[in-house]
């Protein structure tokens, strides 16, 4: 049964590894990862009042709670995604040009394919240049799959694994 | 691109309707429909930016719910959820008569446990 305290976190946990915890998660749509100032309630109702600083940037499965009774991860709903799939570098260049032009965030989902978040707008703009490799499909977009203007951070993940 | 003047809108309009009491705006909701061309990313890290500026609304929150495009079917007289970009009835009608998804609006204001639309 949980109370009507509000948890207020104004900095992540140092995760404590702990076998008896109830797991709960704060739900976030992707664009919501940069949100200094969030005020929701987890899956479990726990009321939260989160004030990150604004280097922080929300992850899936983030734990920005932890007592000896719970622990709260960040769960960033899968949404709509404009996809590009294909082995041309080219083309992939192209895209990533067209779309950061625009200042949005492109997300490296595997080897050969990039997404961005479905835009009514944007979706038929793209699929009549790029033509069929254009799709639509639902991912999670995490912050952790964005590619970097200034070094890929897939390729460095990748360096640093091996 | 456009969402820093965009953000500040809001709040120039939050001061026109709300002189006497905008400075104490606790959570400001936001609707924008997917065929709004405003991508909610943007709005997010402009407001996030504004206010680092604006430090009187350093404890104001921005929340914004991305609206669905809806479309209307003549055939079956009835509205339909457009998804996967396809504007099509599950009657086989392909419709281009949007009823929802080209808005972007304040949908609610919230003043310190207040609510006010």
């Amino acid at each position: 049964m949980l109370n009507d305290q509000v948890i207020r976190i104004d900095k992540l946990p140092v995760v404590k590894p702990s076998t008896n915890q109830e797991e709960d998660s704060l739900i976030l749509e992707w664009y919501e990862v940069n949100r200094t100032k969030i005020k929701r309630e987890t899956m479990s109702g726990r009321m939260i009042h989160l004030d990150k600083p604004t280097s922080t940037v929300l992850q899936q499965g983030t734990v920005i709670y932890q007592d000896d009774a719970c622990i709260i991860r960040i769960f960033i709903k899968p949404c709509t995604c404009i996809v590009l799939h294909s082995n041309d570098m080219e083309l992939l260049g192209l895209f990533c040009f067209d779309v950061g032009n625009r200042h949005l965030p492109i997300y490296m989902i595997d080897d050969n394919k990039i997404a961005i978040a479905y835009d009514g707008q944007l979706f038929p703009a793209l699929q009549q240049k790029y033509g069929s490799p254009v799709t639509l499909a639902n991912y999670r977009l995490d912050p952790s799959q964005i590619v970097n203007c200034y070094g890929n951070i897939y390729e460095q993940n990748i360096k640093t694994r091996n | 691109m456009h969402e820093i003047a965009i953000v500040k809108d809001i709040f120039k309009t939050l001061e026109g309707a709300y002189p006497e009491t905008y400075e104490n705006i606790s959570k400001i909701k936001i609707q924008a429909g997917l065929l709004c061309n405003v991508q909610p990313i943007l709005i997010q890290n402009a407001f996030e930016a504004f206010v680092l500026e604006e430090t009187r609304f350093s404890e104001t929150e921005l929340e914004i719910e991305l609206l669905p495009i809806i479309a209307y079917c003549r055939n079956c007289t009835s509205e339909f959820e457009v998804r996967f970009h396809k504007f099509v009835c599950v009657c086989g009608q392909p419709s281009d008569q949007i009823v929802q998804g080209e808005e972007l609006r304040i949908s609610q204001v919230i003043f310190n446990d207040k609510i006010t639309i």
